[in-house]
């Protein structure tokens, strides 16, 4: 016999000839790979003869074989082959009723069939070669073989059973008639489970699955409404219902690794020694494997940890700073030890600190909150080397055994070692690094979004459009050309740009005064302005004073308000400009002259934004208006 | 030449108390091919309206996997009964399933593990684990359910096991 999976599937259902199966069995005894295959292929079959069951009552079955033609309005619906004697209008599904039946799915035990009963006709089982995924062909039927049964079922250990109670099924509740079929029904006759017998055979013993029942509907309107908004709401129910357990999930997680936390701190008296943390409530890592079992002080021999012998009736004149070599303490609040009390040694060890009667002697209330300080590498390997040097001198270094004969440990010396086990393998800062570690991972995104969030007023401080009037100060570093020797000046000088209304900081007087003011030019004197010319292009008006002379004078362009733009032109004679032709965007120009300023005011149809430029060869001032 | 024309049972009593013995075997493994109630009772419907017209030879003998086989089909090929609107129309109407079914919510609409690995399995290689393992029919009625040989039902069944519990193991962890 091959493996096959084949094979195991019709082992199970039952479907091979005698002579098969009892090769197969055979098989079974030496093949630890099939053996597996045949409890998956149980468990699959379980699981699916485990799917609910649906029960149709009565009156929707005329009415279905109503509407399909079978029977007519007034015709009785005849009764179930199968139905339970002395029963309701609804009778019990059969797998309910605890008895077999045309409609059981699955066969209990028949005892013919048991008893080799010759098999019905019409239920021949067929033989056939199983296929073995090598190209061996088709499957062949053999003719005129009728072996027996499909749904024989031969029980290997017949009185498995005894002993075992009776399964006592009842009808559910929500098949009584009347009853509201929203309610969860009582899962008692659903959840009766049997012991699980091997392989397939777990789907003839197990109890029956749970029945949903077709019920009528009282009154149709409204009600397939009605039943998907209970659908919703169970659903939305649900999905509170997880996301609240997430959250208490996680505020647990959190104050349990905050308490975690703060256990795992290593607390040191003024002088050095290490003491457990008091923390209320929160029980020792260190002890918590012997916070219920307190052995004698003749048996707290930690096997891998090296024994001090620090009890107090050894050593009466030596604290126990000065036993880990850290010196005397300098607190007066810090006495030395009493006896050590045996009777506390022995009782069960408490899982809360401060509790037992020694702690007080370990952990003074005075010193609850005195100096904390994490242990250092320097710290934890002079721990290390003194507590080698405790050993006896068999013991090779690094060797943590105890000495044989060394005495035992007492309480007080059992409470330091387990507040100085940590450091030995490193756990206090492995473990509070891990700790802070999983709180940054939460408050990843909380960096991220912060992160993110400068990075984007950033790139927009450094990319956006800025209103700020350029000053004097910010025009006069790009200074127009002196002179006509010099290149075109246009792509060195950047025009200055003004906006109207707007306050340019420093020059600011009062009201008319000129609101934002630009400022360029070399101071070349002598200057005279030949003339104004004008253009207009789509969405630009340019401004040209023709300008005779050697070096470009100081120029103020400044508005004043939204309709006078005013230019002075320092140390510069003109005649009177021209008018412009259009009055889209300036309307009309005048000149005056203070002192030896020159000083031209336009007439603005509406506000505009400015920009001012020297261009040479020939000299000329351009103010572009937007 | 091929007669087609609908074979009109005369007496339908057996076939009544045929469909009274397994109609729930047949709307629960409906229920469980096609994922829902509602649709279930329509396609059992409609298998029970097409075999009411097309009777088998042996209504006694081979009654409940032939059964099976119109509803397999109703199912695979989407015959409701009575069938849906068409046209505009069914955007302003809502029908109703012939037998109306009360959802209820412990048992038919509940989505466990077991229904979700078994939506994943292909229809044929579904039908023919829920006739095998839910109506416990035998590999020659399956193979009649599914309009297949017995040794391909067996194919099927094996294959549909092996796939199953692979799903299931998958999305039960």
């Amino acid at each position: 016999v091959k493996c096959s999976l084949l094979q195991l599937s019709c082992y199970v259902d039952g479907e091979l000839n005698p002579q098969q199966r009892g090769q197969m069995d055979a098989h079974l005894v030496g093949c630890n790979r099939c053996r597996g295959g045949l409890a998956y292929l149980g468990e699959e079959a379980h699981r699916v003869s485990s799917l609910a069951r649906v029960h149709v009552p009565d009156h929707s079955v005329h009415e279905l074989l109503e509407m399909v033609g079978l029977i007519g309005a007034a015709d009785p619906l005849p009764e179930r082959s199968n139905a339970v004697p002395g029963g309701t209008d609804s009778p019990a599904p059969p797998w309910l009723s605890g008895g077999s039946g045309g409609a059981l799915p699955w066969d209990p035990r028949r005892a013919e069939a048991e008893a080799g009963a010759p098999p019905e006709e019409g239920g021949e089982a067929f033989d056939f070669v199983p296929f073995d995924g090598g190209g061996g062909g088709e499957f062949s039927m053999p003719e005129g073989e009728v072996t027996g049964s499909a749904y024989r079922w031969t029980d290997p250990d017949p009185g498995r059973d005894e002993g075992i109670p009776p399964i006592q099924l009842s009808r559910p509740t929500y098949l009584v008639e009347g009853t509201d079929p929203f309610e969860v029904p009582d899962p008692g006759p659903e959840t009766t489970t049997v012991d699980p017998p091997h392989g397939y055979e777990a789907s003839s013993h197990s109890a029956a699955p749970p029945v949903t029942e077709l019920t009528p509907e009282p009154a149709r309107a409204g009600a397939f409404a009605e039943t998907g908004v209970r659908s919703l709401a169970g659903e939305a129910r649900s999905l509170f219902r997880r996301v609240v357990e997430r959250i208490s999930t996680e505020r647990a997680l959190a104050g349990n690794h905050q308490d975690i936390e703060a256990s795992l701190e290593v607390r040191t008296t003024p002088g050095g020694s290490l003491l457990p943390s008091p923390v209320s409530g929160v029980a020792e890592p260190a002890a918590a494997a012997q916070a219920q079992v307190w052995p004698a002080p003749s048996q707290q021999v930690h096997p891998s940890q090296p024994v001090l012998d620090l009890e107090p009736a050894t050593h009466p004149s030596r604290s126990v700073a000065e036993e880990l070599g850290h010196g005397p303490l300098s607190t007066s609040t810090w006495s030395p030890p009493p006896p050590a009390n045996e009777a506390a040694d022995l009782a069960p060890r408490p899982a809360v600190w401060g509790t037992h009667p020694n702690d007080a002697v370990e952990a003074p209330a005075e010193l609850a909150g005195r100096s904390q300080r994490t242990p250092t590498d320097d710290d934890i390997s002079a721990s290390m080397d003194r507590l080698r040097s405790t050993m006896g001198p068999s013991h090779p270094a690094g060797d943590v055994r105890p000495a044989p004969g060394a005495p035992a440990v007492g309480a007080l010396g059992a409470r330091l070692r387990d507040a100085a086990a940590p450091l030995w393998d490193r756990r206090p800062a492995v473990a509070i690094s891990s700790v802070q570690a999983r709180h940054l991972r939460r408050e990843r995104p909380l960096i991220a979004f912060a992160g993110v969030t400068a990075v984007v007023l950033m790139v927009g401080l450094a990319t956006g459009r800025s209103e700020t009037p350029v000053t004097g100060a910010t025009a006069q570093s790009h200074p127009a050309p002196a002179g006509g020797g010099q290149t075109n000046g246009k792509a060195a000088a950047a025009p200055a740009v003004a906006a109207p209304g707007q306050q340019p900081g420093s020059a600011a007087p009062a009201a008319p005064q000129a609101a934002s003011v630009i400022s360029i030019g070399s101071g070349g004197t002598g200057v005279k302005v030949a003339g104004v010319r004008y253009g207009a292009h789509p969405g630009d008006f340019r401004i040209v004073f023709d300008m005779n002379g050697g070096a470009a004078p100081n120029v103020a362009v400044a508005t004043v308000g939204t309709d006078v733009l005013r230019v002075t032109v320092s140390g510069a004679t003109g005649g009177s400009p021209a008018q412009p032709s259009t009055t889209a965007v300036v309307t009309s120009v005048k000149v005056t002259h203070s002192g030896a300023d020159l000083v031209y005011e336009f007439q603005l149809a509406h506000a505009v934004q400015v920009a001012a430029a020297f261009e040479s060869s020939p000299l000329r001032l351009v103010l572009d208006l937007h | 030449m091929v007669n087609v024309t609908p074979h009109v049972l005369h007496d339908t009593s057996d076939l009544v108390a045929l469909v009274r013995d397994h109609l729930d075997e047949m709307v629960s493994y409906a229920t469980h091919l096609v994922g829902d109630p509602d649709d279930a009772v329509e396609f059992v419907a409609g298998g029970l309206q097409h075999a009411s017209r097309f009777p088998p030879a042996q209504l006694s003998s081979g009654g409940r996997p032939w059964l099976y086989r119109a509803v397999t089909r109703a199912c695979r090929q989407q015959l409701r009964y009575p069938p849906r609107p068409h046209g505009p129309a069914r955007l302003f109407r809502r029908t109703r399933p012939p037998v109306h079914v009360e959802i209820d919510a412990t048992a038919a609409e509940r989505m466990n593990t077991v229904k979700r690995a078994l939506m994943t399995v292909p229809f044929d290689r579904r039908a023919a684990l829920l006739l095998r393992d839910l109506a416990g029919l035998s590999y020659r009625d399956v193979g009649v359910a599914l309009e297949t040989s017995p040794e391909a039902a067996a194919r099927l069944l094996a294959g549909a096991r092996r796939q199953f519990g692979a799903v299931y193991r998958e999305i039960a962890l």
